[in-house]
């Protein structure tokens, strides 16, 4: 008997346990412990058991793509809790039964709060729930903890090494405190459970390497977003040159430590499945970030703007002849600024000795990337990135060429009985209005804006037609998720669904070839 | 039974059938002790009957977080023949019915193997017709009937149960008018529950949770 009492098999692998899966790392850790074929267990804030596997799929679709699959498979799933809780808010049964099944726990979960708060954090959400998680996984009977922590615990400092910092003289602010002190409670409570304690310490994480897409727009994004709006602000004030005589308050050659949040995630699971690592202290930084005078000039380059002058050495009463740009652009950096002024070097050799591959390089391009998305997105993070957009000239290809030659071979062409007329409306797509028919399984006309009524009309976004003929959507998902809508005969329409799926299955429309992120 | 809905587990299961092996998902709750336990039935594969369904994804996991143990699973086949989806274009009804009719008996055959307790049979569309295939197999307690297709597939055998049923239609349905829908339910034997969702057409879209609602409240009253 398999589920009598729902008792999972005793041969199913241990879960590793992440909290913080739908944050901006949290996502692509997971991504790369599913990837790995780990089965990971997150904790979710949520009221229900359905609005909680609903978070976690918006929150990591960008890194993970759908992932109801690893639901179904059993790889992945979800327990409603929450940090801030006793016991993690988790029942008494829950605990139990997952006593003895969690091999390690990810504690990805943190508060990037930089200045203490009335509601407690960073502490509350650092230190408390830090706490509160790691006393649950000793409950469990779970001796491998892992914690993510940040580069900065050294505090203000020139070099740091891979080690647990004795307090350091000077924090740059609250956020800091609450991550050394994490750090270092938790050595202590691991030591009393018998457990090993395992410290990643990621430097400033911004978007992917490769599409430099980014789930949240917070840390050194405060800075592009300072520039974004000074760009504007020049824009309006008719300044077609854009000069902006702006004082930067930091040093041209110090190096903010931007990591790619793909970089710091595979390194992450790298040293997590690294035995050799376990107990260890491993930076996840950059070997070699960018200057503030590169992160400058890509600035300067996306914007058209220039005038900026680095002004390390400014004292606060300067603040008093702060120009407009000046004092906007320091509001909106807020307490990033500190980050731009001093810069440590943090060693890596423990990290270098785990990982299978180094962190990609930085480059212009690559800064430039991370702006084209947040200015593409408008600065509000997508939860779902549309793989392909839609262009006239590609659904022109598509209906004109690619589905008469195509269903001229198809089994759709087999289906005798098969007298219909078909109307695509593909709303947010110019020309995407199309008119299909079809007599005898044969595609007869295919017309443009079509002036004559059709049996049945398909309304859906460009986004989605582009999905449901590259076959990563079925039709099923689409039309009963409401990513369509049906006019006409409903039941002939549903059934031609069905036939389309089987065509599209046979032959997809490859959009990769023509959308650069796709794929 | 828990009021509240309680976290769950999936795990993909593979069942034996004469025409290839079924795709499953068995769900249950992370904790507690199930009593009960469902088998979720799916419309014809040939109108979105998959696992992904949402009707079929929501009502087998939300009555999971009911804390019940619940099975749903896909049809056989790589995929129609020309001359398969040729008839079901026409007549609605594809040749190799019968062979999905037998996919569900493996199914029910499975799941009463390997799962204990009072077992509700639901039946979304298609799968409602083919239910009494299933009864004595998993020697089922309750029916639960979603959009049942009386208008298109022969429902004497299921009417002719004297087990509890909960009907639940749409007034809005365009695979069988509601009346049709009360006049079948009218004439049940034994206690047939008919509750009608207002505008749900046949698919129930973002009526899911309702939908989960009223089942187990029928369930559970």
């Amino acid at each position: 008997m398999i589920s009598a009492n729902a008792t999972p098999s005793p041969t199913r692998r241990p879960w590793v346990m992440l909290t913080g899966a739908t944050g901006v790392l949290g996502s692509q850790v997971l991504h790369e412990l599913l990837a790995r074929n780990h089965r990971v267990l997150c904790l979710v804030r949520a009221d229900t058991p359905g609005e909680a596997r609903r978070r976690l799929a918006d929150c990591t679709v960008h890194a993970c793509g759908d992932v109801e699959r690893y639901f179904e498979t059993g790889q992945l799933a979800v327990v409603r809790g929450d940090l801030h809780l006793p016991m993690l808010g988790l029942s008494r049964a829950v605990g139990e039964r997952l006593r003895g099944t969690i091999r390690s726990v990810i504690h990805s979960a943190g508060s990037v709060v930089f200045t203490a708060r009335r509601d407690g954090e960073p502490s509350r959400t650092n230190i408390e729930g830090t706490r509160a998680v790691f006393a649950f996984a000793s409950s469990c009977g779970c001796r491998d903890w892992h914690l993510v922590s940040t580069a900065y615990v050294c505090g203000r400092c020139a070099d740091a090494d891979e080690v647990m910092h004795d307090e350091p003289t000077a924090y740059r602010n609250d956020y800091e405190y609450s991550k050394w002190t994490a750090e270092h409670e938790t050595r202590r409570a691991a030591q009393s459970a018998g457990a090993t304690l395992t410290v990643y310490r990621p430097g400033v994480i911004v978007g992917h390497s490769r599409t430099g897409a980014a789930s949240r727009f917070t840390g050194i994004y405060y800075l592009f977003r300072a520039v974004s709006l000074l760009a504007k602000a020049a824009d309006q004030h008719g300044d077609d040159r854009r000069h902006i005589p702006l004082r930067i308050r930091a040093a041209g050659d110090a190096r903010p430590n931007l990591s790619f949040v793909d970089d710091v995630a595979r390194e992450l699971v790298d040293i997590f499945d690294s035995p050799a690592a376990t107990g260890g202290v491993f930076h996840l930084t950059h070997p070699k970030p960018p200057s503030n005078a590169v992160i400058k000039r890509a600035l300067e380059t996306f914007y058209n703007i220039g005038g900026g002058t680095f002004t390390e050495n400014a004292r606060c009463d300067d603040a008093l002849d702060d120009s407009t740009y000046d004092q906007l652009f320091t509001g909106a950096l807020g307490a990033m600024s500190d980050y731009l002024l001093n810069a440590p070097r943090f060693d890596r050799n423990h990290t270098d000795r785990c990982v299978r591959q180094h962190p990609t390089p930085w480059s212009l391009s690559r800064l430039v990337k991370l702006l084209e998305f947040a200015e593409g997105c408008d600065w509000r993070p997508p939860t779902q990135m549309d793989p392909a957009r839609s262009d006239s000239a590609h659904l022109s290809d598509y209906f004109e060429h690619f589905m008469p030659r195509t269903i001229a071979q198809s089994k759709l062409s087999q289906l005798r009985n098969l007298d219909l007329s078909v109307r695509y409306v593909i709303d947010g797509a110019q020309d995407g209005d199309w008119l299909c028919q079809f007599c005898r399984g044969h595609l007869q006309t295919v017309q443009r804006a079509p002036t004559t009524p059709a049996d049945i009309t398909y309304r859906l976004d460009a986004s989605v037609f582009w999905r449901l003929v590259a076959g990563r959507s079925t039709t099923s998902e689409i039309f009963l998720s409401g990513g369509a809508r049906i006019e006409g005969d409903v039941e002939r329409a549903l059934k031609f669904a069905g036939i389309i799926q089987d065509f599209v299955s046979e032959f997809p429309y490859d959009v990769a070839q023509w959308t650069p992120d796709a794929g | 039974m828990p009021v509240d809905p309680v976290d769950i587990l999936e795990e993909s299961v593979a069942i034996d059938a004469a025409h290839g092996e079924l795709a499953g998902v068995l769900a249950y709750p992370l904790a507690g002790v199930p009593t009960r336990a469902a088998l979720v039935v799916g419309p014809h594969p040939l109108m979105g009957g998959r696992l992904e369904n949402n009707v079929v994804r929501s009502v087998a996991r939300g009555l999971a977080e009911y804390g019940l143990t619940t099975l749903r699973f896909a049809f056989a086949g790589d995929g129609p023949t020309s001359e398969v989806m040729d008839e079901f274009w026409r007549t609605g009804h594809a040749p190799d019915d019968p062979a999905r009719v037998d996919d569900a008996r493996s199914a029910a055959i499975w799941f009463a193997h390997n799962v204990i307790g009072p077992t509700v049979l639901v039946g979304y569309s298609f799968g409602a017709s083919i239910l009494a295939e299933m009864i004595d197999l998993v020697g089922a307690t309750q029916l639960v009937l979603i959009c049942p297709t009386i208008a298109h597939h022969d429902f004497t055998e299921v009417a002719r149960s004297s087990l509890p049923k909960l009907v639940i239609a749409s007034n809005n349905d365009f695979a069988t008018p509601l009346d049709a829908v009360e006049t079948w339910a009218a004439r049940c034997a034994g206690d047939a529950t008919l509750i009608v969702l207002e505008s749900a057409e046949h698919f129930f879209r973002r009526q899911e949770d309702r939908l989960v609602g009223e089942i187990t409240t029928w369930l559970h009253p």
